[in-house]
């Protein structure tokens, strides 16, 4: 048997084991029904904003002066996506990380591996299908979260997207699933790597816990601009330049804070998907060559998360890790 | 002619020895019974004849390929029952079988399937969950994976294990048949005596790891014929080995 074959027999057997499991499905709901809430309240507040604008409008029309001199607001439509985002971060992760501990556990647990090592087939197609597979599958789930923003965004908030906009989500999706398979990648090794398998789930969610919920938390709570709502620089008026040569006069607890977040892979997406969608309101309006000038390191560090999980994975391929017993 | 040729095999588990300089030739068309109490190394040789486990010392070579440099090859010409079988529960027998089947490079999946599950006079079975089935249902399974790719060399670990006694009077049918119809050479894993004598062409005891007996069955009876059982044999070789020793 070719290894393009096993590994595709493979890769089609992850995508229907996970969309029977009943774990992955409560989770990818869960998920649904949080972006979907968010998504709507988001939605229903930005019709409620261009309503408002469009009442004041015509209150000016009818008093008899004229519209202009109402200016015309700039409405950000992708800014409604920083829930979304934000329970990407989190809760795809921890998709992430179940799949990638089933992949490697159903196989394991019930030794089927024995069954399966026997085979004709080698790592690249047992890994490789399996990292495939499940792939697939995020972009599966990613897709419907995509197709439901444009629907509901559309739909509820009446908002015509821009060919620029469409591609910013567009990347913004591409990169989620680059983190999100990341995550795959890293229960899958982990689960490979210890022989006991819960021990690999509580490493996995450990990890979780504290790079994804912990550090960047800490980070924000460090941030000087988070100390105010709406931010400290931008009650204070401050332009970008006079922000820092504040910021300078604190150089080593911003590199401190900084090297915190720069640990976390979630931080790297999140700054990179907050400017590319331009939930961060300096990348508002700013084409695709600014903000990927500015954010190149987060692209390179979460491309890299992601590259070294599927690498690991690979390595640690080994028979004697997948076999319960001698 | 040889299919199984091993030479000088060895495998520690850390400091522990599984093997030790394991010396056997199994030729084709034979149903090879490998003796041994559990821990002797049976199925620590079963895993590196099936490429499994990667021996620490010494050779092996399964159907002409060597079992590290060609362990593909050998897995193409291989099937395996492990002790225990385990398939995907969720699934149906079917789709269990044809999972495997296509794993292995079978290409019309369902008439092999078919005819395997005739062979094992198992049909109507295909649809069900295989969370459903009794453990000798499983061991039938196993079996129908084991041979969906007709290979050349079957191994079975400790097929009967956890068997009624009508399911071992049903798996030893079907592993002569096996053997006579698909000219299959067979080398089981197991620690029943009784098995061997009804079943086997030829035998070898393993002890602690040492080859301490390898011989057909027709000779073994021959040589011992004051023993009254195969199992008065075993008793004797091991107590032989042991002095030797």
């Amino acid at each position: 048997m070719r290894n393009s074959d096993a590994f595709i027999v493979i890769a089609k057997k992850e995508y229907a084991d996970a969309v029977k499991n009943v774990l992955f499905l409560t989770l990818v709901s869960f998920l649904l029904g949080l972006v979907g809430i968010s998504l709507l309240v988001a939605a229903f507040n930005f019709q409620s904003q261009v309503a408002q604008y469009n009442q004041a409008l015509e209150q000016i029309k009818q008093s008899g002066l004229t519209g202009a001199m109402l200016e015309e607001p700039q409405y950000y439509p992708l800014q409604m996506l920083r829930g979304t985002v934000e329970y990407l971060e989190i809760i795809g992760a921890i998709i992430g990380i179940i799949l990638g501990y089933l992949a490697i556990a159903k196989e394991k647990g019930a030794n089927t591996a024995r069954l399966l090592l026997s085979r004709p087939l080698g790592g690249v197609s047992f890994v490789g299908g399996k990292i495939f597979g499940n792939s697939l599958l995020i972009l599966s789930v990613l897709g419907i979260i995509f197709l439901f923003i444009i629907v509901s965004i559309s739909g509820i908030g009446h908002v015509l997207f821009s060919q620029l906009e469409l591609l910013k989500l567009f990347l913004a999706f591409l990169f989620s699933f680059i983190y999100l398979v990341f995550f795959f990648c890293f229960a899958m090794l982990l689960t490979l790597f210890f022989r006991s398998m819960p021990h690999a789930l509580i490493v996995a969610f450990s990890v979780w816990l504290v790079f994804v919920l912990i550090i960047p938390q800490i980070g924000d709570t460090m941030d000087p601009d988070n100390q105010v709502p709406g931010g400290f620089f931008n009650s204070m008026h401050m332009t970008q330049d006079q922000q820092k040569r504040v910021i300078a006069k604190f150089k080593r607890y911003e590199n401190f804070r900084n090297a915190m977040e720069e640990s976390s892979v979630e931080k790297h997406y999140e700054r990179l998907v907050f400017a590319t969608l331009g939930i961060k309101d300096m990348y508002n309006d700013k084409g695709l060559s600014f903000i990927f000038k500015d954010k190149w390191g987060d692209l390179v560090w979460v491309i890299g998360y992601c590259i070294m999980g599927a690498i690991l994975s690979f390595a640690l391929f080994k028979n004697g890790r997948l076999l319960n017993s001698p | 002619m040889p299919v199984i040729k091993i030479n000088g095999l060895g495998h520690r588990y850390g400091n522990q020895a599984a093997l030790n300089n394991l010396n056997l030739i199994v030729l084709e068309g034979e149903i090879f019974g490998f003796l041994g109490h559990n821990g002797a190394g049976k199925t620590t040789t079963i895993n590196i004849l099936t490429t499994l486990l990667t021996q620490t010392s010494g050779t092996a070579e399964v159907a002409g390929f060597n079992t590290i440099s060609q362990s593909r090859q050998v897995r193409q010409n291989i099937g395996y029952l492990p002790e225990n079988v385990m398939f995907y529960d969720n699934l149906t027998a079917f789709e269990n079988l044809a999972f495997f089947a296509k794993l292995s490079g079978v290409t019309d999946i369902e008439e092999k399937i078919f005819e395997v599950l005739d062979f094992l006079d198992f049909r109507g079975i295909e649809n069900k969950k295989m969370g459903e089935f009794s453990k000798g249902m499983r061991q039938r399974i196993g079996i129908a994976q084991a041979i969906i790719h007709k290979p050349k060399v079957l191994f079975l670990d400790e097929p009967t294990s956890g068997l009624d006694p009508m399911g071992i009077k049903n798996l030893r049918e079907i592993i002569i048949r096996l053997n006579k119809e698909k000219n299959m050479t067979i080398f089981m894993n197991t620690h029943l005596l009784s098995e061997v004598a009804l079943t086997c062409t030829s035998i070898g005891v393993l002890s602690r790891g040492h080859l301490i007996y390898n011989d057909t069955l027709e000779n073994t009876l021959k040589k011992f014929p004051s023993e009254a059982s195969l199992e008065d044999i075993y008793e004797h070789v091991e107590k032989t080995a042991k002095k030797i020793k």
